[in-house]
């Protein structure tokens, strides 16, 4: 992956700090694009984030399928307004064309991103949005990681996160409410 | 384990980039280890303890939403508070902090971080417009959405500071609008003709509690002091129980912080554990002292943290100081505890203290001291029956004992003595559990994420209640906190209680579930129906959907 060095863009605050943390050394797209993440897919947008791993059998199915109820309670504000993107949990084994095909069994077509790339950038990327945990036995098991979501407002330093579990409704209701 | 051993974890797994940048401290009272730099260095003690004055009456003004039941008979009050972003000095030796605070709307410069403090009568009903002034177009942590939580009080649903506007129910407001809030003070009971005089509180606080945001907003500042008087806690000490009143009844809001090299409040937003701050601040000043004179005072200790345990302690040269307990949540004790030499209080806890400072000569120098480990959002170290409490630990106030003064008498041997749970109202009592786990990551309750367009449970109201409250383990510690009633601890890991929390001598409105810990309480929800929340007062779990709806009908 030819990861030239990016300059980030100045933030200030924190916006500054979730561009730091999101950062710009690019991963990869489900079409095998180069994607600088935080300008191109986080930056003055309302996101959805979250983390699966393709093979997985325990919750990323679930919150997949249940991003897919949100996309379309969303109707045309999706891709517009909100958009999402899903990081690998399984950087070694996870390729483009897997999310490729991951993808269109979600019925996907725009406004939604899966990434793959280096295990020390999406391993860092995790921990740094929240999606880990303090007992290291658990942070290990990458099982634990794929049942929340953050949700943010990029322009407006706004973040929170929740579980994938919730209805759907009350998702879309808590990205208004970071939208707001 | 945390995640200064996930760091070292990491490293022998040969390392990764994400720790890199992530300073490493050695001193275990040093600030937790995670994203955020420490704050700047500041010089203790040299700055006075901040007392935020009292709420002040306005005119009385048209409050179409508040209704008052007929048992309210006298005339309310009417208050207006503004809740605006101000610069105060947490510091002299740090810039002005932005901070979002409330102010009493008869006051035009609010110098202080934390709002003024309510005082509300028995019986007396009293209204609160709460103004949002917050700017509509902020940018960083915190949202400029509101809705109030009297923490403590029995109060309509409406008026209580439900999370989230519900169809038909407007709840929220926003930057640029108000909210009328209806405070009847009357007895819980009053309803059934059953006002019980027993069941009062001492010392509250109000809050923001919006939905999602409540951890970045009560860290922004959104707190103030709510305390209640009667004929017996009179706040004057020549009359009722005359304990130590006026400037010797001091509230100390116990709060810590973490600050960037500008003097700014810093966040991680991203850290939904539970944030830790390392700065030590009472009633929004870093580490100030007060000088007292040599008689009893009283303390009000709130645990005004969003994740942080206190274990406090009063020192005198390295010496562990005792004092006498008189009231928690639940108002004051039936009796006090005497010689009690630690309040250990979890998120949004309070319990009141009279130290005796005629026993010290003048000049002699004291702290109160945060004594209990915790090195991340989970709690503290040890158990809630054995936390663990250190040799030294984060010095919040400095007490210079200062010259004579008249004193109140001694604290009498009882106080606001009220009636245990009976066994037959136990055996009458409708049961239900309530498990709070931590499964793939994420909060749930009873196996579940929590929505609250519908209730978890529905409660007829004066019912016997007895909730059994189970920890789901993971080593989380979890302080639950229920709206609408005060509970009585009927049992702790099946054994009586301590007696700080011992049906018959306290009640609670915080239950602090330590690893593993299953406790049961008993409560009666009187006088209001409607949707009322229970949920853990770590604040950024409750943020996390730790939280669920309860309906009394
Ligand atoms: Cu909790």
């Amino acid at each position: 992956m030819a990861a030239a060095p990016v300059e980030l863009p100045a933030l200030e605050g924190e916006r500054a700090r979730t561009a730091e943390l999101v950062g710009d050394a690019p991963l990869v797209d489900q079409t095998g694009r180069e994607r600088r993440v935080f300008t191109e897919l986080v930056r003055d947008r309302v996101v959805v984030i979250s983390f699966v791993y393709t093979r997985c059998q325990g919750s990323c199915p679930g919150t997949t399928a249940k991003l897919a109820r949100v996309r379309d309670l969303l109707g045309e504000r999706f891709g517009r307004d909100v958009t999402f993107v899903t990081f690998t949990l399984d950087p070694e084994r996870a390729t483009p064309a897997d999310f490729a095909e991951y993808a269109r069994a979600h019925g996907v077509t725009h406004g939604w991103t899966f990434l793959t790339g280096g295990k020390e950038r999406l391993d860092k990327l995790r921990r740094d949005l929240g999606f880990y945990d303090l007992d290291p036995v658990l942070d290990a098991d990458r099982t634990q990681h794929a049942a929340m979501l953050a949700i943010g407002n990029e322009p407006r330093g706004r973040w929170m996160h929740l579980p994938a579990a919730l209805p759907a409704d009350a998702i879309v209701r808590a990205i208004e409410r970071v939208a707001r | 384990m945390n995640r200064r051993d996930l760091l070292r974890l990491s490293l022998v797994g040969g390392g990764l980039a994400w720790t890199q940048r992530r300073p490493l401290f050695a001193n275990p009272l040093a600030p937790p280890f995670d994203d955020l730099p420490p704050s700047p260095a500041t010089t203790p003690f040299v700055t006075t303890l901040p007392l935020p004055p009292v709420l002040t009456p306005v005119a009385p003004f048209s409050a179409p939403d508040v209704t008052f039941p007929p048992q309210a008979v006298n005339p309310p009050t009417y208050y207006k508070i503004i809740s605006e972003e101000r610069f105060v000095s947490l510091h002299p030796e740090l810039p002005l902090t932005r901070v979002w605070g409330y102010r009493d709307a008869n006051v035009a410069n609010w110098p202080f971080a934390v709002g003024p403090t309510i005082v509300g009568r028995a019986q007396h009903p009293i209204v609160v417009r709460h103004e949002n002034q917050l700017p509509a177009n902020h940018v960083g942590f915190g949202v400029p959405e509101e809705t109030v939580h009297f923490h403590g009080g029995h109060v309509e649903a409406r008026s209580d500071g439900f999370p989230e506007d519900l169809p038909n129910y407007d709840v929220v407001f926003g930057s640029g609008q108000h909210y009328d809030y209806g405070y009847a003070l009357l007895d819980p009971g009053f309803s059934h003709g059953a006002a019980d005089p027993t069941d009062r509180p001492a010392t509250m606080w109000y809050h923001d509690h919006v939905l999602d945001f409540t951890a970045q907003n009560v860290y922004s500042g959104l707190v103030g002091f709510f305390l209640f008087e009667d004929e017996l806690d009179t706040l004057d000490e020549t009359t009722g129980l005359r304990l130590p009143s006026g400037e010797f009844d001091v509230p100390l809001a116990l709060q810590d912080k973490r600050l960037d090299a500008q003097g700014q409040l810093a966040y991680d937003v991203f850290e939904h554990n539970g944030f830790l701050g390392d700065k030590w601040l009472v009633n929004g000043a870093i580490q100030p002292f007060l000088v007292v004179k040599r008689r009893k005072y009283r303390f009000r200790l709130l645990n005004g943290c969003n994740a942080r345990f206190l274990g406090m302690r009063l020192i005198k040269q390295g010496v562990v100081q005792r004092f006498d307990l008189i009231a928690t949540e639940g108002g004051l004790l039936s009796q006090p505890l005497r010689n009690r030499d630690l309040v250990f209080l979890s998120p949004a806890q309070r319990e009141d203290i009279v130290v005796d400072f005629a026993q010290y000569p003048a000049g002699t120098v004291l702290f109160l001291e945060n004594r209990l480990r915790q090195d991340d959002g989970r709690g503290p170290s040890g158990t809630f029956t054995q936390p663990e409490i250190q040799d030294r630990g984060a010095k919040f106030l400095k007490i210079v004992v200062g010259g004579d003064a008249a004193d109140s008498p001694p604290i009498p041997n009882v106080l606001r003595p009220f009636a245990a749970i009976t066994q037959a109202q136990i055996n009458g009592a409708t049961r239900r559990t309530f498990e709070f786990k931590r499964r793939n990551g994420v909060w749930v309750i009873n196996g579940q994420p929590v929505d609250l367009t519908q209730p978890m449970a529905s409660v007829p109201e004066n019912g016997l209640e007895i909730w059994r409250l189970k920890n789901g383990g993971g080593g989380w510690w979890h302080p639950v906190h229920i709206h609408l009633e005060f509970m009585h601890v009927l049992t702790r890991n099946g054994q009586t209680p301590a007696p700080d929390e011992r049906d018959g001598i306290a009640k609670r409105d915080v239950i602090t579930l330590g690893p593993n810990d299953e406790v049961e309480v008993f409560f009666q929800f009187r006088d209001f129906r409607g949707r009322w929340v229970m949920h853990c007062h770590t604040l950024e779990h409750e943020d996390a959907f730790m939280m669920m709806r309860f309906d009394v009908v």
